[in-house]
């Protein structure tokens, strides 16, 4: 079923949420772009073998 | 941590954290504050990538621990005057990055950016509604888990981070797709929405052009000429440069591009794209002949121009596949072509004062300047390096040298898979180098950000007897360099006076992508350029057909190059 939360975007203002590199937080602050920045970290990483055990495993 | 290592009067310590993430930009700005200290010589906070071990083991610090560390570990890497210095220094880095480490206390915003209103993502989808596109720069591995969260919440996207499979971006924009969702990338670092650049873009004027790209420097390119020009883009797609590969089958250029067609206040679609799949390419045009109702302008670089024998002529011939109906439809060669082609439809329109003076350089001009450097270097100075930060600048140039028969030509991003250069590190005869391509940009910032790799390579390329041309692009705008020129000059300067010691004339070409009101000075940069006794050409046709011109072994038919890569447009009726 098609998602019924599409949101407008060409001829709409825009509101961005930026995810990553605080550069492009401020980037769009300075054109007055309204922005809200996601303190973002990346989840547990797992080693090649714990990967390759789970890999077995599942 | 080792002991410190006095070598030649200096001392340097190298650390390795094992397990330690920092994104690449936030380890960026660290190394340079670090370097600002009094007595620290070199700083250099990177994650333990093969790239970036190699850049450390070229800036003199020591094999042992470097080569030990793995992409997941971060390695601090401090050069000092004296002892006390660098064993006072490595405490006040560890104190920051705990400061900012995961699970840790913020006692310092590394990067001094006003992002107060810092919040965890499922708060802000649950309470922010009016949210509607998402700018994502996450290490590539992270990306699809977040991108289907924010497709369910309808959320657009534009995705800069690299790294991520096409297998996952093909899931990405089919679901997507299902949900009504614009998905622009991944590896797309430019757009303009309304007149706003969204990641790297500049400050131009809005105006009745959208452009869509899956070559995101031939986007700023196109947008910042027309600026010039005195025509404005009101909407800039960046799709990403995989889009258009068969594997993703134009997915999301076809929906960008439908989006456009809706749009009211747009007179003219500039597409602008890497080498598309032929199928691709086609149900573009296909498209846009039967059921487009804008004027449109089309630049597939290296689309029309792919193989090492292809000369002038066939690049010519091979752009006239056009429908019949199609003479609303008009295919460029270079970047450059294209913003003639818009500024043309628009001059007919009659609805704005444009000039495409600004960014000429007429024939007679371009000779001379080409004929005074032929005649200062030595015999042995037969090849160009190109060393571009814009890989769509890459692509343009290998059209434009593989059309005026610039031979042998490599690079690490080939129009033609028998020119790959063995070694992306390693220039040979005439080599043009796209610094941005992944090699030189896991675990690091891009170079459209962080110099380092280029201002070492710039150095190297420069001590090279038979190397007689550089060619350069510097691009501004928000997300860049705060000073692209600036943080190279001095490498230029030194390129330039290690040629003269050495009784040569070195040439250095460039162009400045960027506009007026970019925050950086576009003609500040200019000048600085020029001081150097760089020649700067406007566009990068003009850079890459000056520096064809100056290793030519024969002179080269300028009328020739000129209608080919600076007007050459095709209309549809010529079928």
């Amino acid at each position: 079923m098609p998602n019924t939360k599409k949101k407008l975007l060409l001829n709409s203002d825009l509101r961005v949420i930026n995810i990553g590199m605080n550069i492009f937080y401020d980037a769009l602050k300075v054109q007055n772009v309204k922005v809200i920045q996601v303190d973002w970290k990346p989840g547990p990483v797992l080693d090649k073998l714990s990967e390759e055990i789970l890999s077995k495993i599942m | 941590m080792g002991k410190p290592i006095p070598s030649a009067d200096t001392y340097h310590n190298v650390l390795v954290k094992h397990n330690y993430y920092r994104d690449s930009l936030e380890l960026l700005r660290l190394s340079d504050e670090i370097k600002r200290y009094p007595g620290i010589m070199e700083a250099s906070l990177v994650m333990g990538t093969k790239t970036n071990k190699e850049i450390l083991i070229k800036l003199g610090f020591p094999t042992d621990h470097i080569a030990k560390a793995e992409s997941s570990d971060m390695i601090i890497a401090i050069r000092a005057k004296d002892e006390a210095l660098l064993l006072s220094t490595i405490p006040k880095i560890e104190a920051i990055l705990r400061g900012t480490g995961t699970g840790g206390e913020q006692t310092q915003d590394l990067d001094h950016s006003s992002t107060n209103d810092r919040h965890d993502l499922e708060s802000i989808l649950s309470s922010d509604k009016e949210i509607n596109i998402a700018l994502i720069s996450v290490p590539g591995e992270h990306v699809k888990g977040l991108s289907f969260k924010l497709i369910d919440e309808g959320i657009h996207q534009q995705i800069f981070s690299d790294h991520v499979t096409m297998d996952d971006e093909l899931e990405i924009k089919r679901y997507a797709l299902k949900n009504r969702v614009l998905i622009l990338g991944p590896g797309a670092g430019t757009s303009i929405i309304n007149g706003k650049g969204i990641g790297f873009s500049n400050a131009v004027t809005t105006g009745s052009v959208a452009i869509v790209a899956a070559a995101g420097t031939g986007l700023q390119e196109v947008s910042t000429l027309l600026d010039h020009c005195g025509i404005g883009v009101r909407h800039g797609l960046g799709v990403g440069g995989n889009d258009p590969k068969e594997k993703i089958g134009g997915l999301m250029m076809s929906e960008a591009f439908k989006m456009l067609e809706e749009c009211e206040d747009i007179d003219v679609i500039n597409i602008v794209s890497k080498p598309p799949a032929a199928s691709v390419k086609q149900n573009i045009i296909d498209h846009a002949a039967k059921y487009g109702k804008k004027k449109y302008v089309m630049t597939f670089i290296g689309g029309n121009a792919s193989t090492e024998n292809t000369k002038v002529k066939k690049v010519r011939s091979s752009t006239r596949r056009l429908p019949r109906h199609s003479n609303k439809i008009i295919i460029a060669n270079t970047l450059t072509s294209s913003v003639f082609a818009t500024a043309k439809h628009i001059a007919n329109l009659n609805k704005s004062e444009s000039s495409t003076d600004p960014i000429y350089v007429k024939i007679e001009d371009l000779q001379r300047i080409v004929m005074a450097e032929r005649k200062r270097l030595r015999n042995e100075q037969k090849y160009l390096r190109a060393l571009y930060t814009g890989g769509t600048f890459a692509y343009e140039s290998q059209v434009i040298l593989n059309g005026l028969a610039i031979r042998p030509l490599y690079s690490n991003a080939p129009l033609n898979k028998a020119q790959l250069l063995r070694e992306a590190t390693r220039s040979f005869k005439n080599s043009v180098i796209d610094l941005g391509e992944e090699e030189f940009t896991k675990g690091r910032a891009h170079p459209m950000i962080d110099p380092t790799i280029r201002k070492l390579r710039i150095n190297e390329e420069a001590s090279y007897d038979d190397v007689a041309v550089i060619v350069l692009d510097f691009v501004l705008g928000y997300g860049s360099n705060p000073d692209p020129v600036g943080s190279v000059i001095d490498e230029i300067r030194n390129a330039k006076l290690l040629a003269s010691e050495a009784k040569r004339h070195l040439s250095v070409l460039a162009h400045v992508c960027g506009t007026r009101r970019d925050p950086q000075g576009y003609d500040r940069s200019l000048t600085i350029l020029k001081d150097a006794g760089v020649l700067v050409l406007p566009t990068n046709a003009f850079a890459a057909i000056a520096a064809a011109g100056i290793v030519a072994k024969r002179p080269l038919d300028f009328r020739e190059a000129y209608s080919v890569f600076i007007e050459g447009t095709h209309q549809g009726e010529l079928t």
